[in-house]
């Protein structure tokens, strides 16, 4: 590399990356698809998995009857979290690396980060009002996330995590 | 409920999908009254793939494995024998 042209090895290097985890994600799609139809199969579920290919990684939709999809969903979206994070373990295990990886069974994920955006919303206005810190019910990281990016769209609050693992939840401020 | 849900298959499935040796993942299948309790077995190398960080991963087997139970009507659970 010249050291001449000290931005031409730094872009190289990102768009190489870039490639990569392009390439990475369009060679997990099938690796993906196969575990989940696998699993769901072995849950007994009759599902149709929807893969779509994003930026960061992959979204995939399990289509099934809505009585599957509670199952599927589980409590406060265990079961979907939970086959989630496998999925991610999965393509690790095959050399996959790191990538956005999300789950959603019919619009879930959609509906439970506007009701969590609602909730951030009403609370924010609670906090500025009385000046009084607010403790969350615990989430999973992806929840936390959530509710951290809505509060931070909103001036004079600051959020935070406290407890750990299942008690991990978020805290507003006033400033 | 259907009786081809095999929570021994299930869980093989996973942890094979895990591990950097399939061919030594166990999985038994141990039969009390109202509790199953699967017991994994994998290369010692790979306990970690299964446990995962702060047992993560064998929290998500778990949760996978109460989905699939709660099917049969039953409970069950998970334990990685070393």
């Amino acid at each position: 590399m010249p050291p001449t042209e000290p931005n031409a090895p730094m872009s190289d290097q990102n768009s190489r990356k870039d490639d990569d985890l392009q390439q990475r994600i369009t060679d997990a799609v099938p690796v993906v698809r196969s575990f989940l139809e696998t699993v769901l199969g072995l849950l007994g579920v009759e599902v149709e998995v929807d893969i779509d290919v994003e930026d960061d990684g992959l979204h995939c939709d399990l289509n099934t009857s809505d009585e599957e999809g509670g199952l599927l969903i589980g409590r406060h979206g265990a079961t979907l979290d939970a086959l989630q994070y496998l999925t991610l373990r999965v393509l690790q295990a095959e050399g996959l690396g790191r990538m956005r990886i999300t789950l959603d069974v019919g619009g879930y994920r959609t509906r439970r980060e506007r009701v969590l955006r609602e909730m951030a919303e009403n609370v924010a206005k609670k906090v500025l009002d009385n000046g009084r810190p607010y403790h969350f019910e615990p989430m999973s990281a992806m929840e936390r996330r959530v509710v951290h990016m809505a509060m931070s769209e909103i001036d004079g609050l600051r959020t935070e995590s406290e407890g750990e693992g299942r008690r991990r939840h978020v805290v507003v401020f006033r400033d | 409920m259907p009786a081809n849900v095999s929570l021994k298959e299930l869980i093989e499935f996973i942890a094979k999908a895990l591990v950097d040796n399939p061919d030594e993942v166990d999985v038994s299948e141990v039969a009390g009254e109202q509790t199953v309790v699967l017991e994994l077995r994998v290369a010692k190398s790979d306990l970690g793939k299964v446990i995962g960080k702060q047992g993560r991963t064998v929290k998500a087997m778990r949760a996978i494995l109460n989905a699939a139970s709660s099917k049969l009507r039953k409970r069950a659970d998970l334990e990685i024998l070393e």
